[in-house]
């Protein structure tokens, strides 16, 4: 797929040039200053952003601080973007993803105590038997992520609960899809065997 | 497309094929359709896709989304002049300029109607003398002033 940058003369937002990027409206009104459009670019990548940062992290309270911390570069950013050059979902994960391994190198790194702050059962017509279940398998998977390597845990984390594609996920973390390949076959190994030994839930 | 592939791509990617690599899905799916017994390499794989699928992140909460959006860029607004804070235009040193020419003009014009008076003063007697003490003093621009006529006498 063709790219090409805007060529007008003072708008980078020019409606001619090609792009695929679905935030491309959103980020072309925020740049307009309007207010609700920052309220839809919340609502549609903190959870995103949220859930990124706190599987590459474990913790709540430092995912919470990455994802204020990634939005206020966010801001900065959005008004100045220019369409076209890369997708803005890619650069927000970018950001992300450097500022949890910043905090995952730290040598004096915050250990958060696991909190009862349990998520929601997606389904509300659960018993509440079924919704402990369902609560529990999630501690379980949260805790054997924890255990894996951090490249493992990140070529996971992107690809499958992100949901991006194998060439975005392998250049985020700066390698070859067939690496990424070996590093989600690796961690899935490993998160099986880890489940088979806690057993059933 | 070897059996061995297919199990490897499997145990990466996960159970389903639309996320494997686009250069071998069409094979892959060949092999499956000619080799059943392939769908329980899929089955395993799929478990524990569900088992992963089971982690849950809590949605962010009221407070964070205030948090977050409190930093978002305010829409530009044009300045407010505030009454009172500067009264003439900023043209820099040529306006400051402009505001002395017309302050020394104004107090020129001060010196010149206090001589006027001075001299109405002088020709109205006493009589203009009392109504100066007594605050009625009037100007040479005063139509209804008898010291305008003194002047021309």
């Amino acid at each position: 797929m063709s790219r090409r940058r805007c060529a007008g003369p003072f708008s980078c937002w020019c409606p001619l040039a090609d792009s695929d990027d679905p935030d491309d409206e959103l980020l072309s009104r925020l740049g307009r200053g309007e207010p609700q459009a920052a309220r839809e670019l919340v609502a549609r990548k903190l959870p995103r952003v949220l859930a990124l940062a706190q599987r590459l992290l474990g913790q709540r309270a430092e995912a919470e601080e990455v994802a204020q911390e990634s939005f206020l570069r966010a801001w900065k950013q959005a008004p100045q973007w220019r369409r076209g050059e890369a997708r803005f979902d890619t650069w927000l994960h970018r950001v992300v993803l450097n500022l949890c391994n910043d905090r995952l190198r730290a040598p004096r790194r915050r250990h958060e105590q696991p909190t009862d702050d349990l998520p929601e059962a997606p389904d509300p017509a659960a018993t509440p038997e079924q919704r402990y279940a369902e609560q529990r398998t999630s501690q379980r998977v949260a805790a054997a992520l924890a255990t894996l390597p951090p490249r493992q845990r990140e070529a996971l984390v992107l690809f499958h609960y992100q949901e991006l594609s194998q060439a975005e996920a392998a250049a985020l973390m700066g390698v070859s899809v067939d690496a990424l390949e070996s590093l989600l076959a690796r961690a899935r190994r490993s998160l099986r065997a880890q489940l088979a030994d806690a057993g059933p839930p | 497309m070897t059996p061995e592939r297919f199990a490897d791509l499997a145990q990466a990617w996960g159970a389903r094929i639309a996320r494997w690599p686009a250069a071998e899905r069409d094979a892959a799916e060949q092999l499956l359709w000619r080799t059943p017994m392939l769908q329980a390499v899929l089955d395993r794989e799929a478990a524990l896709d569900h088992a992963l699928d089971a982690h849950l992140v809590p949605a962010p909460g009221t407070a964070l989304v205030a948090a977050v959006e409190a930093g978002a860029p305010r829409p530009a607004r044009a300045p407010v002049r505030r009454p009172g804070a500067r009264w003439w235009p900023s043209t820099g040193w040529f306006g400051a300029g402009a505001a002395g020419l017309g302050l020394a003009g104004a107090a020129a014009g001060a010196l010149a109607g206090a001589l006027l008076v001075s001299a109405a003063l002088d020709a109205a007697g006493p009589a203009g003398a009392v109504l100066a003490e007594a605050g009625w003093a009037r100007t040479a621009f005063d139509p209804a002033g008898a010291p305008a006529e003194g002047i021309d006498e």
